[in-house]
């Protein structure tokens, strides 16, 4: 098999992929393909009465107005407010004043001996440490969204799910209810750990659940690695790195993973659950084969379904670390 | 890394009003957001879809706040398309694709943009990329941010499974 064909089309054609290609191909858009811009003048709002016209907007006012209440209601105000502060921190560069409101589209800065406390309420509190910068995004009764480009925060959220999202260099972390810090370092590594309840990470194609009692470092164009438990052993944590982001030596993650395998105690079965979307099928039934050990297998699982990459969720059970918030089936939405 | 700098240009000459820059994101565009909606929903929803993703983005375009984050944040939405798609009540469960049957290899296309679609999320969206849209590894990570060695990965391993799962199907 040649991977480079795969890669970039370059070097001796590899046969499925060829196939594959000629396969799939007529599923491509055809031709130059050209955007349909809307034609306000001929939408149907347009040819509508205008009694019809206004009672839509109307209407749509009123239900706007509902949903605001009700969110609000849910959600509280959201405003973030400088609930405390020491040292100098500084807002768009000047300095920041207790109970001044940190609005969208402004930074925040500490320096070394700076810390800041933020409030929203129906959010929850944020501790800026020292050293580090902050922009905030959204402040809206759905969605509360920084992003943190170095430094570390500390954040209690009693928020519904989702409401309440970090953006780092390597990922979107998702609060789901929960008590955790997060570093993210001068080479934007960004590392969560979670003290209440879980955060969900993501980028791009990859997600990571955290649970209480776990840690997860993303890297920018990689995101999330697998998570671990604070009390992994040192080698399990530092083969765990190889596996997560060594993404250019598959030889040193198939030996990282080996000693991954070695260390993991039954409380590391988590990891290796989350490993199983990460790695190939041979290295899913060497996952199989440990996590056997560790855990006994539910009713119903086979190696051959672990390797053929079917679901696993019902190993969640055997890990006795409860489950997310029920009602948050499939992937979250984050707002645009 | 993808030429996000001419991305922000675009961006800032559509919100000037320029539709013939818009027209040129979504050129630039298209086939990534054709492939990632093919990754999650059947065939016959990808056109629509496709078109009501570049319809959000273009009203939506005020709100972005980084316009050389213009691919990231036209992912998100295609992505979002693609779940609301999933969530949405549907009386007839799938609306048949419309592949012309003229193809006599139809359900052996069908199967394989479906053993795709079962494969992890890392894998579906980077291979449909490369085997539907027939994107290079360096084009994917240049059009998605990703770093090569990521896409070069989720290739590798993507097709790897891949090719397990078809010569499953094949057996049975």
């Amino acid at each position: 098999m040649s991977d480079e064909y795969l890669w970039d089309g370059s070097g001796a054609p590899d046969a499925e992929v060829e196939r594959l290609e000629k396969l799939l191909g007529r599923f491509r858009p055809t031709g130059v393909p050209e955007f349909e811009f809307p034609a306000a003048a001929t939408s149907p709002l347009a040819k509508r009465s205008r009694r019809e016209q206004w009672w839509r907007i109307a209407a749509a006012a009123v239900l706007l107005l509902g949903s605001i209440w009700l969110m609000r209601a849910v959600t509280g105000r959201a405003e973030w407010t400088i609930g405390g502060l020491e040292g100098s921190p500084r807002i768009e560069g000047r300095a920041a004043e207790r109970n001044e409101i940190w609005k969208v589209g402004q930074s925040l800065e500490t320096d070394a001996t700076s810390r800041v406390q933020l409030r929203v309420d129906g959010l929850g509190e944020i501790e800026v440490g020292p050293n580090a910068r902050l922009e905030l995004l959204q402040a809206s009764a759905t969605q509360q969204q920084i992003r943190l480009l170095r430094g570390t925060i500390r954040a209690a959220v009693t928020a519904p799910p989702y409401v309440f999202l970090v953006r780092t260099p390597g990922a979107y972390a998702m609060d789901m209810g929960c008590a955790y810090t997060l570093q993210v370092t001068d080479a934007g590594v960004s590392i969560l750990r979670v003290t209440v309840g879980w955060v969900d990470l993501q980028h791009g194609f990859r997600q990571s659940l955290v649970p209480a009692g776990a840690a997860a470092e993303s890297r920018p164009g990689i995101g999330p690695g697998a998570p671990y438990f604070d009390d992994a052993s040192e080698r399990f944590r530092e083969a765990l790195e190889t596996v997560n982001f060594d993404v250019e030596n598959p030889q040193s993650q198939e030996d990282a993973l080996t000693i991954v395998l070695t260390e993991a105690r039954p409380r590391d079965a988590y990891t290796l659950l989350n490993l199983f979307r990460r790695v190939d099928a041979e290295d899913r039934g060497r996952l199989y084969d440990r996590l056997a050990v560790l855990l006994p297998p539910p009713a119903g699982a086979t190696r051959q379904n672990a390797v053929d990459g079917d679901d696993m969720s019902a190993w969640w059970d055997k890990l006795g670390i409860g489950h997310v918030k029920k009602g948050l089936k499939g992937p979250p939405r984050i707002e645009e | 890394m993808g030429d996000f700098s001419q991305d922000a240009k675009l961006v800032h000459a559509t919100r000037g009003g320029d539709r013939a820059a818009f027209g040129e994101l979504y050129r630039r565009y298209v086939r990534m957001v054709h492939g990632v909606l093919l990754a999650h929903v059947p065939y016959a929803e990808v056109d629509d879809l496709l078109q009501d993703v570049f319809l959000i983005a273009l009203r939506r375009l005020e709100s972005l706040r980084e316009p050389t984050a213009f691919a990231g944040w036209l992912l998100a939405i295609a992505r979002n398309r693609a779940n609301d798609f999933h969530r949405r009540p549907r009386a007839v469960e799938e609306l048949r694709d419309s592949v012309g049957s003229e193809y006599p290899d139809e359900q052996e296309a069908r199967a394989a943009v479906a053993a795709i679609q079962s494969l992890p999320e890392a894998y579906r969206e980077t291979l449909s990329l490369r085997l539907v849209e027939g994107m290079t590894g360096p084009e994917i990570a240049a059009r998605t941010g990703l770093t090569p060695a990521s896409v070069r990965v989720n290739l590798h391993r993507g097709m790897k499974q891949l090719r397990e799962k078809l010569g499953k199907s094949a057996k049975s």
